[in-house]
């Protein structure tokens, strides 16, 4: 059973892992990588235990088209932000 | 009169979050001698050598912890941090492998904390000046540095220099502050800033420049510490933070939660009071789950069950008996209730009474992510929920639905002692010590 639904905003973008991870309660990560999010996997899971979780985002966010023109741009890893109240 | 100081840890280890040698898990509890004593040497680096320390403050995050030592004859209490260091959390500066034994935090060696706190990947550290220092992972804001960048070193918040700083709590990605009366500020506050998706810093109605209301909005993070101000005229004197999740407690021992909402509940945005008549003074979250303890030492909880974590056989059933807050004053308030439900209140999660410890006076208590650990009087330390990591201590690896006592290795004569449990993530600290002149 999946541990949590997690939006795909309320993941890190992890450059050394090449994942989006979120917080796992035995204290590592929960991971998923940008291919797997490319071919429409919803499971992120941690690398040290047996719980994972489902992501919740939205698909064609990160499809591949064939053709490049049409290509989907890739969702910019989180930047700080400098105002002190972000709001969504 | 020597000052005696046993510290076992258990549980997940893999980034050297135990403080022992091996960086690994261990299912039970291993009695440390990393924390003998601290010291910087005379070439700068750290060296350990035995010798009877107090540990006055423990704080454990999701792989990382803090503690504050000090010697005996010493004023001043070295900070020592351990664990995952990626994020800065350690506050080592550019240093940011693991560290698998106590590291004094050089910041510190001339400013004195009193009391620490740690998230999942940030520390915040109190000082005897009222002070708050936070290092870590900054990218929800919960450093309160007006940035969401991170901080290797321990940076003092700014905004709150005007306030004296006693306490600090820190949950996954915020913290929240208790500040005291001093000087113009008649009255204490808490202060939160960092993730707020969850409701989790309690600032639903929160005033931005002056006009604009966000209430129709979700507010996403915040840098810059602002006031809750729900209290109706309450002096808050508890805080505690996981997770999501925050709560406090008032003078009058009304307890309060925000946050994420507890088993598919809806979010509370701000704090909101529960309406049972119960008088609570210590609180602890986890991440699914929260405890809560009595005046009268009935320990409570709330939440999710799917691992054991409300330690009791009432908090399995999936249609509990409701005692509602009306029956519960027509029947005398009968403490031995073992389920509240609050229908005056459908926002507040369903409370269970931690099963098997009638009678028994509660003198530590704390939770993880998921899991959570009692030291009662007698001496006897008892854990119950998750153990997948050896986090229960129990020597293996299977969950726990109901309170079990964990074997302390070593032959103590454990009623001569003062004794504390402090769980982090995935991993449990116990300390153990014998009266001295401190």
């Amino acid at each position: 059973m999946s541990y949590d639904d997690v939006e795909i905003e309320d993941m890190d973008w992890n450059e050394g892992l090449g994942a989006y991870t979120y917080p796992c309660p035995c204290g590592d990560l929960f991971q998923i990588t940008m291919a797997e999010l490319k071919i429409g996997e919803e499971i992120a899971r941690c690398p040290s235990c047996s719980l994972y979780i489902t992501v919740v985002y939205n698909p064609e966010d990160f499809m591949e088209t064939k053709t490049k023109s049409q290509k989907v741009p890739m969702k910019a890893p989180d930047k700080p932000q400098p105002a002190a109240i972000s709001v969504a | 009169m020597a000052h005696e100081t046993w510290i076992w840890s258990w549980g997940a280890g893999t980034r050297g979050q135990l403080a022992s040698a091996a960086s690994s898990d261990s299912l039970e509890p291993l009695r440390l001698s990393s924390f003998a004593n601290a010291r910087p040497v005379g070439d700068g680096s750290t060296a350990f050598r035995p010798c009877a320390s107090s540990i006055l403050d423990m704080a454990c995050g999701g792989a990382h912890a803090a503690a504050l030592l000090r010697e005996a004859g010493e004023e001043h209490a070295q900070v020592v941090t351990w664990g995952n260091g990626e994020s800065g959390a350690l506050g080592h500066g550019k240093e940011l492998g693991d560290v698998s034994a106590p590291k004094i935090v050089e910041l510190f060696h001339s400013i004195n904390v009193c009391s620490l706190a740690a998230g999942w990947s940030h520390t915040a550290f109190v000082t005897e000046c009222g002070e708050l220092y936070t290092c870590g992972s900054g990218s929800f804001g919960q450093l309160g540095h007006g940035d969401c960048e991170e901080r290797l070193l321990p940076c003092k918040v700014q905004s709150l220099s005007s306030r004296a700083v006693v306490k600090a709590a820190c949950g996954m990605r915020h913290t929240l502050v208790l500040t005291d009366t001093q000087g113009t500020h008649a009255k204490s506050a808490v202060y939160s800033f960092g993730a707020s998706r969850r409701g989790q810093l309690g600032l639903a109605e929160l005033d931005v420049h002056g006009t604009e209301r966000l209430s129709s909005q979700k507010i996403v993070k915040v840098s810059i510490p602002q006031e809750i101000k729900e209290w109706t005229g309450n002096q808050v004197v508890e805080l505690a933070a996981n997770g999501d999740h925050s709560a406090a407690i008032t003078e009058g021992g009304c307890l309060y939660i925000w946050g994420r909402g507890f088993c598919g509940q809806s979010d509370l945005r701000i704090p909101t009071r529960a309406s049972h008549p119960l008088r609570f003074c210590r609180v602890a979250l986890g991440w699914n789950h929260g405890l809560a303890l009595t005046d009268e030492d009935v320990l409570w909880a709330w939440g999710s069950n799917q691992r054991g974590q409300l330690g009791s056989i009432e908090g399995t059933q999936k249609e509990p008996s409701p005692t509602s807050v009306e029956n519960f004053f027509k029947e005398g308030g009968c403490r031995d209730d073992s389920v509240i439900t609050c229908s005056a209140d459908q926002y507040w999660p369903k409370m269970v009474r931690v099963h098997g410890l009638e009678g028994r006076k509660v003198v530590s208590l704390s939770a993880g992510s998921e899991h959570s650990a009692v030291f009662l009087e007698d001496g006897e330390l008892k854990v119950w929920g998750w153990g997948e990591h050896g986090q229960l201590g129990l020597g293996n690896t299977d969950d726990a639905p109901i309170p079990q006592i964990v074997i302390l290795p070593g032959n103590l004569s454990k009623n001569e002692f003062t004794w504390r449990v402090i769980c982090g993530s995935g991993f449990t600290f116990t300390v153990g010590e014998k009266s001295s002149n401190f």
